[in-house]
């Protein structure tokens, strides 16, 4: 397992967002982790990446308890995320976007940098071209230059498909990937997906949008307030009395 | 010798207590600006610079009634509080909070160089309200100025309480930080409260300005510490809160004139920073304000 | 290589630029412009890119020169290894502070920083024994290199921009390199630089404290080429100053700071009745190029450039 989740909680003002959560994710498949609005997938997930502290509970990633680590330490780690809401860094290209989500992997530090040791130059190197491959894979290179923000919606999320792999991550937590794209771009989408998972890279997915869901999860987790109420393979969640009264609402 | 040390204490405390409610008059005018456009206004001292000076321009040199001087004084600089918005924040397209230190920054500045230009560097003062020579209370001595200072600030902190917690207009207004496009579709004209509490911000600053101006030297740059220190008072009482405003305030200036009397004045200028910093780095929402999860 | 050039020619004008002015006051104005460089760079690397509001960093000026009239005129340290222990000093100092201080954000960063800066400048005036109190600090040894003592603002001239222009161009390594990326990265949004690996925390540290040496510097070097400092060199104003010095030719570049710091030091020179005038010009500048013009002259020139073009494709 790559990533254990036990008894995670989380309470903001004495109510409860995410009441014990416990699940699983195998290594090398794609876990899909639904629920219909405020259920508390982007609590659970802000835990998962450490952006939140659980007030009980804990993550475990590759047997370690990453529970209280801050997010950096966590990506370090190999686990590796996109945003909901896009969050390109502002004033770089796309490019040095993706280089940051590589830097983490180099040595040199300030020094090295201030005197442009070969060090440093190296490493720039090798962080250029597995960014400009990252950027290749989801079919951006050819606008590697051009300012992160002046991008339309659609080509930032890819930017940041990217960005999350240039680190070379072991899992990927996908916020939403498809929020606000096109028929089109969620086709692209999803084989982009299968692509990841085919190297080897685990992926967590929140998301919305239920064809993309059953078409690329190996498995599913449903919650609703707060706590889970089903987990298994899609074709059993789409039969699930108990999923489809929480999604249609009684 | 009992009596010389109690004497003395008291005297601490009321100097304490004096200027204390100086810095609390401030610090509310901060919260006044803050609690409805967000903005941490770093002209504030500015503010009662300028009163101070204004109103011993216009009682002293243009021989105007006292009253008339003071009403006057603090309808001026209200109005310098709707310019400063007018021109130094409304333009700004993308507010962000770097850019809004600075430019209030940038406002201070500049209202310090005018005052600069029309007042010079000499130092001025005023006489003290009421013509009483001093009072005396359990052997310590003070200005009458003191009773003033003190009593405007009970009655300006529980106008303003009564104005945000019990009149429509008042929570209006605090909706309008809260939420300015929720505020802006339910009919609020945020660009009208935000003037308000400009030109509210103004007054308070000229308020404590003019109250100080009879017991202390107003130069143009006098204004600057007192902003600050009143600013250090804000945080120490939490961001936003009158009550903690007051409480931060008092306890500040206490702090002051208790430390400069048994310990030493060379802290004097300095503790309200120290104690700003520590306050920052243990507990920054402040001694009124509960943290929240 | 090409790219290169415009710095290479720049090098080189300021190095023949004596020649051009012998004997003109103007040399002693760009000496104080080398040294404010020095310091505008440091603003520029932690305002301009990791985007940490500091309001001391004319207090870490003020440390640096203080620490240099101290050892070298009251110890007599060699004033080479004075500016070092300054540096030092400083950097310590910055650290101790920032490990705490830079955690906070916003409003509460920007007013610990300037009651810091507000702290340090008390201390200069109430520590007179040591730093001669809010009268400043007279006669500071001159700077000595290898038994050469530099009197004249000629003199100095050449080590101060030699030293300016290093720095100048050590910053524009950093700020191209992961270090760079990564402060750029935070300042845009610290919750995605986190979650991409960056240690937030250690980049604001690094940026605080290289900006605190850089400060420190160029007050030490300020401090034997003036002879005489003073408490209000640690001043909120200047403080102000040097972030106008940063953003007035464009935030995040060399020629900006160059531009923006002569800028700012020559217009009291130009206009000597200008003195009273000078806090309301300076208000007004911030002001006025905050709100119209927050990517500085450079950007200005920039945008100009790019819509003619657009003009011309039509």
């Amino acid at each position: 397992m790559i990533l254990e989740i036990r008894g995670l909680t989380k309470f903001f003002q004495r109510l409860a967002a995410v009441n014990d959560l416990n699940f699983l994710v195998e290594r090398g498949t794609i876990k899909a982790l639904i629920g219909p609005n405020g259920a508390g997938k982007t609590t659970t997930f802000n835990m998962v990446t450490g952006l939140l502290t659980p007030s009980r509970g804990s993550v475990f990633f590759k047997g370690e308890e990453l529970t209280r680590r801050p997010p950096h330490v966590r990506a370090k780690k190999g686990l590796s995320r996109t945003f909901q809401i896009v969050r390109p860094f502002a004033e770089m290209s796309v490019l040095e976007n993706v280089m940051v989500g590589c830097d983490m992997r180099t040595g040199s530090g300030l020094f090295s940098a201030a005197f442009r040791l070969p060090r440093c130059l190296k490493d720039e190197r090798k962080v250029r071209r597995k960014a400009m491959e990252e950027l290749e894979f989801v079919g951006l290179a050819g606008r590697a230059n051009e300012p992160a923000t002046s991008l339309p919606m659609g080509e930032q999320r890819v930017m940041e498909i990217a960005r999350a792999l240039a680190s070379d991550p072991e899992i990927v937590l996908f916020d939403e990937p498809a929020a606000g794209l096109n028929e089109n771009e969620t086709g692209q989408l999803a084989k982009n997906l299968l692509r990841i998972k085919e190297r080897g890279i685990t992926i967590l997915l929140v998301e919305h949008d239920m064809r993309l869901v059953m078409r690329v999860s190996d498995e599913v987790v449903v919650i609703n307030y707060g706590s889970l109420i089903a987990e298994g393979p899609p074709s059993e969640i789409r039969a699930n009395p108990e999923v489809i009264t929480a999604y249609l609402g009684k | 010798m009992e009596s010389t040390h109690l004497s003395q204490a008291v005297q601490f405390i009321f100097a304490g207590l004096t200027s204390g409610s100086i810095y609390a008059l401030v610090a509310l005018g901060f919260n006044m600006i803050y609690n409805v456009t967000l903005v941490v206004n770093l002209a504030q001292g500015e503010f009662l610079m300028l009163g101070a000076m204004t109103m011993i321009s216009l009682y002293s040199g243009f021989k105007l009634p006292l009253p008339v001087a003071l009403v006057l004084s603090t309808l001026i600089v209200g109005c310098v509080g709707i310019l400063f918005d007018r021109f130094a924040i409304r333009p700004l397209k993308k507010p962000s909070i770097m850019l809004l230190i600075l430019l209030t920054l940038g406002g201070s500045t500049f209202l310090k160089g005018v005052a600069l230009l029309i007042w010079g560097k000499d130092p001025y003062t005023a006489p003290t309200f009421t013509k009483l020579k001093s009072i005396s209370f359990l052997g310590a001595s003070f200005s009458p100025q003191m009773l003033w200072i003190i009593g405007t600030l009970v009655v300006v902190s529980f106008v303003l309480w009564f104005f945000f917690e019990r009149t429509l207009l008042g929570k209006a207004m605090r909706a309008c930080a809260e939420n300015p496009r929720a505020a802006s579709l339910m009919g609020v004209n945020v660009k009208t409260f935000v003037m308000i509490s400009f030109f509210l911000g103004g007054a308070l600053g000229a308020v404590g300005g003019m109250l100080m101006a009879p017991v202390s030297f107003m130069v143009y740059d006098e204004g600057t510490m007192m902003g600050l220190k009143g600013f250090a008072s804000a945080v120490l009482g939490g961001i936003g809160s009158y009550p903690g405003a007051v409480v931060g305030g008092l306890v500040l200036g206490l702090l002051e004139s208790l430390s400069t009397g048994y310990v030493s004045s060379i802290f004097k200028d300095i503790l309200a920073f120290v104690v700003l910093l520590l306050i920052l780095v243990i507990k920054p929402t402040g001694l009124m304000k509960r943290s929240d999860e | 290589m090409i790219r290169a050039v415009p710095y290479l020619l720049f090098a080189l004008f300021i190095y023949l630029l004596p020649a051009l002015l012998a004997g003109s006051y103007w040399i002693h104005v760009l000496v104080i412009i080398g040294t404010y460089v020095i310091a505008a760079t440091g603003v520029d690397l932690v305002v301009g890119f990791a985007g940490q509001l500091s309001l001391c960093q004319a207090a870490f000026f003020a440390l640096g020169a203080y620490a240099s009239a101290i050892l070298t005129t009251t110890y007599h340290v060699d004033p080479m290894l004075a500016l070092i222990i300054g540096m030092i000093f400083t950097g310590l100092v910055a650290y101790g502070v920032g490990a705490p201080v830079l955690r906070l954000k916003g409003y509460y960063l920007a007013i610990a920083t300037l009651g810091f800066g507000l702290i340090i400048q008390s201390c200069l005036v109430t520590f007179a024994s040591y730093t001669g109190g809010p009268d400043g600090f007279r006669d500071i040894v001159p700077l000595r290199m290898a038994g050469y003592i530099f009197k004249t603002d000629e003199q100095y001239y050449y080590p101060i921009w030699t030293v300016a222009m290093l720095i100048l161009l050590l910053t524009r390594n950093i700020a191209r390199s992961k270090v760079g990326r990564a402060m750029l990265a935070l300042r845009g949004d610290d919750v995605a630089a986190s979650a991409m690996g960056v240690d937030i925390a250690r980049y604001k540290i690094q940026a605080f404290v290289l900006s605190a040496m850089y400060a420190s510097l160029a007050g030490g070097l300020y401090a034997h080429s003036n002879r005489f400092i003073s408490p209000q060199m640690a001043d909120l104003s200047r403080s102000v100053e040097m972030i106008i010095m940063a953003v007035l030719g464009g935030i995040r570049t060399v020629f900006g700071v160059l531009i923006g710091t002569t800028i700012m030091k020559s217009i009291p020179e130009v206009l000597e009745s200008f003195l009273d005038y000078q806090m309301v010009v300076t208000g007004a500048i911030l002001i006025v190029l905050l709100l119209y013009m927050p990517q500085g002259l450079i950007g200005v020139v920039r945008a100009a450039v790019a819509r003619l073009r657009r003009g011309g494709e039509r």
